[in-house]
């Protein structure tokens, strides 16, 4: 784990602390895939392309998050990344807020919306990219994959959709993609930085098909009384708990 | 079809007018699927996803024109966004219909019950 993983992982614990609720270990699974998208360079330039200081600027990658209980991890990246975040923060994503493209309050309606997205910029043809964030469990229901259909059907290969596994169920989710005509990346590392940039940097090149990175990440990963435990999915750490944290990742 | 006609016309002027024809079996619009290709989607989708896909299309500052496969309920529908639903209705009339389709924000929109 590198320092960038170790202080967001930081940040985005006490963010949840601070909103007094939230999913610590899901924030954990998944926050080395957000930091890999906004830090990760290819020949010295950025994978994802974005400003701070023009946080409406019509040229940028766009990046959606439909897991939204990894709120705070994204807000953790955003900070770092410079851009200035209202007080307070919205508990849910709001397009208000600077970095954050789309509002939603249910499962798989980021992932739909994200769609939509992709398909104004293939019908333009603009070189701006959507990425999105999701969770495995949200493919259990049937209308995330009436959106997959559709995805491939209209070619909106403008997304590159990256799913975060790690609840264990049996949902093959490989072979599903494949079969609906997806690219399907699938990491080898899920927590090394240079192995998800390297996957975003393929997904950016994938032409008339979409692009799906399916990450097998580790629940609560770099908390290691924590890590691969259920229990701690949905729990904000205790101040005993935090302080063992701190000595693990400072 | 009067719909599709009208559309074709609007399309014209109106570039970033996108349909999401959600039909089915069959698309409701022709005329205007063969003139604007790209600018016309029919995916008989579910309802809650469909919403969600034209929040995403209208985010990106298109009007976006869903026609449902039954009347919908648009109160779930952001307010700041710029979607529209046909809805059929007996006492609708054509005369408003352009001016209401491009009034900003998320409506439905009345169609004569016989189209």
């Amino acid at each position: 784990m590198n320092e960038s993983q170790k202080k967001l992982r930081l940040d985005a614990l006490n963010l949840i602390r601070k909103f007094g609720k939230g999913s610590s270990g899901q924030n954990l699974s998944c926050i080395d895939l957000i930091e890999a998208l906004y830090f990760g360079k290819e020949n010295e330039r950025n994978i994802f392309k974005y400003d701070p200081k023009k946080p409406q600027w019509e040229g940028r990658d766009l990046f959606v998050l439909s897991k939204f209980e990894a709120l705070p991890a994204l807000y953790a990246v955003l900070k770092e990344a410079g851009y200035v975040l209202p007080e307070p923060l919205p508990y849910l994503p709001d397009r208000k807020t600077p970095g954050i493209e789309f509002s939603t309050n249910k499962h798989i309606a980021g992932f739909a919306g994200a769609l939509g997205m992709a398909k104004i910029i293939r019908s333009e043809r603009t070189t701006q990219h959507v990425f999105c964030l999701c969770a495995d469990y949200e493919f259990e229901t049937g209308s995330a994959w009436e959106a997959v259909l559709l995805a491939s059907k209209e070619k909106l290969d403008r997304i590159c959709l990256v799913i975060d596994e790690n609840q264990n169920i049996d949902s093959r989710l490989q072979e599903k993609f494949e079969a609906f005509g997806w690219r399907v990346i699938k990491l080898r590392e899920a927590h090394s930085h240079d192995d998800i940039a390297y996957a975003y940097m393929k997904a950016r090149l994938t032409q008339r098909k979409p692009t799906v990175i399916l990450a097998s990440t580790v629940k609560s990963a770099g908390v290691p009384f924590a890590e691969r435990r259920a229990e701690y999915d949905n729990v904000v750490f205790s101040d005993s708990e935090m302080e063992e944290i701190k000595k693990i990742l400072i | 079809m009067k719909l599709d006609a009208i559309l074709t016309g609007i399309g014209l002027k109106t570039k970033n007018l996108f349909v999401l024809d959600l039909s089915f079996p069959r698309p409701a619009l022709r005329e205007f699927a063969s003139a604007y290709p790209h600018r016309y989607i029919h995916a008989p989708l579910k309802t809650s996803i469909a919403l969600e896909f034209a929040s995403g299309m209208a985010s990106m500052g298109k009007l976006v024109l869903i026609i449902p496969y039954e009347n919908l309920n648009e109160a779930s529908l952001n307010p700041v966004l710029n979607i529209k639903i046909i809805c059929r209705d007996e006492s609708a009339k054509w005369e408003n219909f352009e001016t209401s389709l491009k009034a900003f924000g998320s409506a439905n929109l009345l169609i004569p019950h016989d189209e």
